[in-house]
């Protein structure tokens, strides 16, 4: 275990991961003037040093940078067991799963807050708007090939140009982004964005940054900086949380502090006077099944992830995808979820579109699922002339989907969360409009028509949100509107696994964050004020 | 009877071929096998031991007495869409476990470190797929550009 900021030795929050959530509630309760604790499983690291931008070192499930696993890369990653899911994927480190995020910033779509949300919409704005300034997002003025091949596609389609974050109908619009304003290229070292492609792998640039220059702004150079540059937080690393501690009061169950194991296998507890969620939406009710709190139906359960899928096709000239920011430029679709672009190396373009079932052809995509062999060789020869799509959909939230506790695997701290995804046919029918949508962008812009390929991928956790949903009725939810366990109280959450809904297929990063910050606003004033 | 290396490396030759089945080099140029090999027994100790049986047993449903590595190109992709298809989802993971590593020892950089994982040369994917591999900047993309 490792320290950073000042010592906390009684705090009044602990924080439970320092990842995209976790260092937001961490710095806006510690600039609220609570002494915080965060404590993060993964260790700090340090881009420069630490960040490769090779794919396979930075993003492989067993021993790269990004796995979910102790510091000590020559030691196992730690369990998942699935179902339904072809990879789940975490980060460990702090920044979490931002350390890999593509950065894109969208709001969620109003109409999915009215479906199911304990509060409207406008009621997130100003938090929205908050993290929008802190982070800071800021809009690309330079389109890469491939997103203007894609503006040109939407064009063709006569999808309008969208300007408003609020987004209620279909339309594209450049994307949202955490990254630093694009640099300039008559700077030797520019400062800023400089368009290298690596959002994904873990961005490094530019050389030399600081925490406040680095250019994209995961919660590693952003809010856990901000956290301890308060003086009353304290950031623990190589911590990994195995219990939350609850006591018997005369309202019902509540917190009072955690134990949590280093990476030597010493146990500590540390007491505090609110626990804070924040491990995603897998760890976390993976750590409230783990510690024996009250369970109900819909903890662990009413899982999304969007089920991405990966349309691709192949243009007469280079567009060199992995050319500027990961995504730059996004199509929304109110009710079905949305289409970006995105910029791959070979490796991740290769697992993403070619590893899915076994499928037949047909329709706007002249190749479906798994390619092998000498096709496989074909399509990556290909390469620089490809534009990758990604759909996501917004899938129901269904409550037999999500996590609990595997019977049989474990590893060094408790049993494994086994993880469950099984879409309904509502989901699998969105999701195939929005994939021929996909298609028919790419041919508008001018793909060749007999190089449309869809991967059909298997549900992995990319995004990941929902298992501790928040709701008025503590049937159907286990948190209640300002992120309080309807049964334990005390205890908070602050990350995507508080989602009452997918937020109808947005990246969920954003989202989360104002979650957070509106969260920690909840926490002061019911316990500090 | 062939070796678990050869084994493995007629597996990853099913993915991504060489010659003389396909114009350009495949996984067996990079002897992906030594590639797969570690990371079957990063994924489980001891199943990097225990593939080359399976795919023999496989090999031997198909052709009574012949090895994996020894079928025909057409024989060996059988095997594999069968472990795919295969209606043991266990069996399924292996095999999408087996095809993406074979993938990654050709489209990662594997094919271009040296023990201690540095890039000593360009990897095989990256000059079959024309990918510049790690820049600082992509200046054409900048502002006064």
């Amino acid at each position: 275990m490792s320290t950073r900021g000042v010592a906390i030795n009684m705090p009044d929050a602990i924080v439970i991961g320092c990842g995209g959530g976790g260092a937001v509630v961490a710095k806006e309760l510690a600039e609220a003037g609570l002494g915080v604790v965060a404590l993060e499983a993964g260790p700090w690291h340090d881009p420069a040093r630490d960040f490769t931008a090779l794919e396979w070192d930075m993003m492989n499930g067993f021993d790269s940078v990004f796995r979910w696993g102790p510091a000590d890369r020559s030691k196992p990653a730690w369990p998942r067991v699935r179902d339904g899911l072809a990879l789940a994927i975490q980060t460990a480190g702090v920044g979490g799963n931002t350390l890999h995020y593509g950065a894109n910033c969208p709001r969620g779509y109003p109409e999915s807050f009215e479906r199911d949300w304990p509060f409207p919409y406008a009621e997130l704005a100003p938090y929205y708007r908050k993290v929008e300034e802190t982070l800071p997002v800021a809009i690309p003025d330079i389109a890469s090939l491939r997103d203007e091949l894609f503006i040109r596609g939407c064009d063709k389609m006569d999808l309008p140009h969208v300007i408003s974050s609020d987004v209620r109908a279909p339309g594209w619009r450049m994307q949202p982004n955490a990254i630093l304003p694009i640099g300039r290229a008559s700077d030797a070292t520019p400062s800023g964005c400089t368009q290298c492609g690596e959002c994904i792998v873990g961005c490094r640039h530019p050389a030399n940054a600081s925490a406040e220059s680095a250019a994209k702004r995961g919660t590693n150079v952003s809010y856990a900086p901000l956290a301890l540059a308060t003086g009353r937080c304290e950031i623990r690393t190589g911590s990994f949380v195995t219990s939350i501690l609850t006591h018997r009061t005369r309202d019902g169950l509540a917190a009072h502090g955690v134990r949590y194991r280093d990476e030597s296998g010493r146990v500590y507890e540390q007491d505090s006077r609110v626990v804070v969620l924040a491990g995603g939406a897998i760890e976390s009710p993976r750590l409230w099944l783990a510690s024996g709190l009250p369970t109900s139906p819909a903890v662990g359960g009413y899982f999304t992830t969007h089920w991405f899928d990966y349309v691709s096709g192949e243009f007469d000239d280079e567009v060199d995808m992995h050319d500027g920011q990961t995504s730059m430029v996004r199509c929304d679709f109110p009710g079905l979820g949305f289409i970006e672009t995105q910029g791959l190396g070979p490796l991740l373009f290769a697992f993403l579109s070619f590893l899915g079932p076994n499928r037949p052809g047909g329709g706007p995509w002249k190749s479906r699922g798994r390619v092998w062999g000498s096709a496989l060789k074909r399509r990556m020869e290909a390469y620089r002339r490809t534009v990758t799509l990604v759909v996501c959909v917004d899938d129901d939230a269904l409550p037999g989907n999500g996590v609990s506790l595997s019977d049989g695997v474990r590893d060094v701290h408790n049993a494994a969360p086994l993880i469950r995804y099984h879409a309904n046919a509502a989901t699998e029918a969105r999701r195939d409009l929005l994939a021929r949508k996909a298609a028919e962008i790419l041919l508008a812009a001018g793909a060749r028509p007999e190089s449309i390929h869809r991967a059909d991928a298997l549900p992995s956790t990319v995004h990941q949100h929902g298992t501790l949903r928040m709701g008025t009725d503590a049937g159907g939810s286990v948190l209640d509107a300002d992120c309080e366990a309807h049964m334990v109280k005390r205890l908070f959450a602050a990350d995507t696994s508080v989602f009452s809904n997918g937020i109808g297929g947005p990246n969920p990063t954003l989202t989360a964050q104002a979650l957070a910050t509106r969260t920690a606003e909840k926490i002061v004033q019911r316990y500090f004020s | 009877v062939a070796s678990a290396e050869e084994t493995l490396r007629a597996l990853a030759d099913v993915v991504v071929p060489g010659p003389p089945d396909d114009p350009t080099p495949g996984a067996a140029g990079v002897e992906a096998e030594r590639f797969i090999s570690h990371y079957l027994d990063v994924a489980m100790p001891g199943l990097a031991g225990q593939v080359p049986a399976l795919l023999d047993e496989l090999a031997s449903v198909r052709r009574p007495g012949v090895a994996f590595a020894a079928l025909r190109r057409v024989d060996r992709e059988a095997v594999l869409e069968g472990l795919a298809d295969h209606p043991v989802p266990e069996m399924r993971e292996l095999a999408t476990l087996l095809v993406a590593l074979s993938i990654a020892s050709v489209y990662g950089e594997w094919s271009g470190q040296d023990a201690d994982g540095a890039i000593v040369r360009r990897p095989l994917g990256w000059e079959l797929t024309g990918w510049p591999g790690p820049r600082d900047a992509v200046r054409s993309l900048l502002h006064d550009a």
